[in-house]
């Protein structure tokens, strides 16, 4: 039973894959990177996600948008409990999506990143005052993040889609503490939410 | 067709778990202030002005289920005033982390005062604590004893811990009480320090001036009951290691201690011929 159910998600996953790369081949006909190989692919704008109250950030879409490689920065303002000046570099997989009478609907993808930050107490090698091993480092945590877009594919114009996307994203020692805690940890602990904006050249 | 209710629903579902869009884990935005000045506006008259109880932990670190867990025997506890924490209540010094252990002292029943550890000094720590504990540096009076509670942590302050001018003020003048009781996180006798800045040197001439009945810390791995010029030095150990706390009788400035997990306690006296003898906690 369990094998059978196995192979039918299988089979399903399999026909959204294809599905999905029919959609890119049919997409509308248009120049690969008309901007050139060093103009990013899409510029963001969002809002939480430990990314930052504020974030913008540019990127890379190879392989037709299945791959998606960005670096944001995000800044938390004083009284919001920073000031915090963050970067976050991310990568991302898009095997699925959707398109229709010009809309085109990503229903999940997901990716992983280094969040990084800087400061005085920050570092990714322990300053020579604290002995060996004394601390492991905590400028960078590794994170990971689900999310899912819709993108409105305009017919003309320098922008190839407008998209607006939600995330939920956590980092390595809180996700590592809620599952070693789960009396006092609680989901909304470790998972922050995002919002945001994505303009794809 | 590839429906899009049921990605829709589990994506609102997704956000309503997190309820909210916590814009960084750098930050130190807390959701409670000044712990440790309401830990002392609780504290109840003592029973006795020269007997005082309390339990002593420290290095919890990431263990916030085990201190849950050991707050829960700690309220069955019987005549006890408050509960010590000598620092490290953090990993990376993340106002979350520091807000689980606040979490899980909340179900005390008594009071409990927290000390910053050095592992609560990095990142964003040293604003996170003030922000949720308060002043780096705190004292409060119960009975015969003042205790002194300091930040020691030299390497993370970078030669300002630990405050030897207000160490100073607050021995000198004990407020009407006849003993103090040091709590920090470093190890006085042997603390991780600046090159050159001779801490040690600093904490004997302390015990040698003035009327210090007990020295409790942490930061090192072992439990260990010691003397320093014949005054108490406790150290704790690591409870996220051991998942053991103390309780400390003061008497007259005399010092009995018990060693406890959930399971039970085990006396030991800090005067050395006194036997060692198990009891129930």
């Amino acid at each position: 039973m369990r094998r059978r159910l196995s192979l039918r998600i299988l089979a399903a996953l399999l026909a959204m894959t294809t599905a999905a790369g029919a959609e890119r081949r049919t997409a509308p006909a248009s120049p690969t990177d008309p901007l050139g190989p060093w103009v990013p692919d899409f510029a963001k704008l969002q809002s939480g996600g430990f990314s930052g109250t504020f974030t913008v950030g540019v990127g890379y879409a190879p392989l037709h948008d299945l791959l998606n490689v960005a670096v944001l920065y995000g800044y938390v303002p004083a009284a919001l409990g920073g000031s915090v000046h963050s970067l976050h570099f991310t990568l991302q997989v898009r095997p699925l999506s959707f398109s229709s009478h010009g809309v085109r609907w990503l229903p999940a993808y997901a990716g992983l990143g280094a969040l990084c930050t800087w400061g005085a107490d920050y570092f990714l090698v322990p300053p020579d005052r604290y002995p060996d091993d004394y601390y492991p480092p905590n400028a960078c945590h590794a994170s990971a993040h689900v999310g899912v877009e819709l993108q409105w594919l305009p017919r003309r114009g320098l922008a190839r889609a407008h998209g607006l996307y939600a995330e939920l994203t956590t980092i390595d020692t809180l996700i590592i503490d809620y599952f070693q805690n789960p009396r006092v940890t609680a989901p909304a602990d470790v998972i922050s939410s995002s919002i945001g904006y994505r303009l794809a050249l | 067709m590839f429906s899009l209710a049921p990605w829709l629903a589990a994506f609102a579902t997704g956000l309503s778990l997190t309820g909210c869009m916590t814009p960084t884990p750098f930050g130190s935005d807390v959701d409670q202030h000044e712990l440790n000045t309401t830990a002392s506006q609780r504290l109840k008259t003592p029973r006795s002005a020269d007997s005082i109880r309390f339990v002593a932990l420290g290095d919890s670190h990431d263990a916030y289920d085990e201190l849950w867990e050991a707050v829960a025997v700690i309220n069955r506890i019987a005549d006890l005033d408050f509960v010590v924490h000598a620092g490290d209540i953090s990993d990376y010094g993340l106002a979350q982390e520091y807000q689980w252990s606040a979490r899980a002292l909340s179900g005390l029943r008594v009071p409990a005062f927290v000390v910053i550890g050095n592992h609560d000094a990095i990142s964003n720590g040293k604003a996170v604590y003030r922000d949720l504990y308060g002043p780096f540096d705190f004292s409060f009076r119960y009975g015969a004893y003042k205790f002194v509670c300091f930040n020691s942590n030299s390497l993370e302050f970078d030669g300002g811990a630990p405050d030897r001018a207000w160490l100073e003020t607050q021995l000198a003048d004990l407020q009407g009480a006849e003993w103090a009781v040091l709590v920090t996180h470093q190890n006085p006798e042997a603390p991780d320090e600046l090159a050159g800045s001779e801490d040690s040197a600093f904490y004997e001439r302390l015990l040698l001036t003035y009327p210090i009945a007990l020295i409790v810390h942490g930061h090192l791995d072992d439990f260990e009951l010691g003397e320093w010029h014949q005054v108490p030095n406790l150290q704790l150990g690591t409870f996220r290691k051991t998942h053991e706390f103390s309780i400390v009788s003061l008497s007259s400035g005399q010092v009995s201690e018990e060693l406890c997990d959930a399971n039970g306690c085990l006396s030991q006296s800090l005067e050395r011929e006194t036997s060692t003898d198990e009891t129930p906690p």
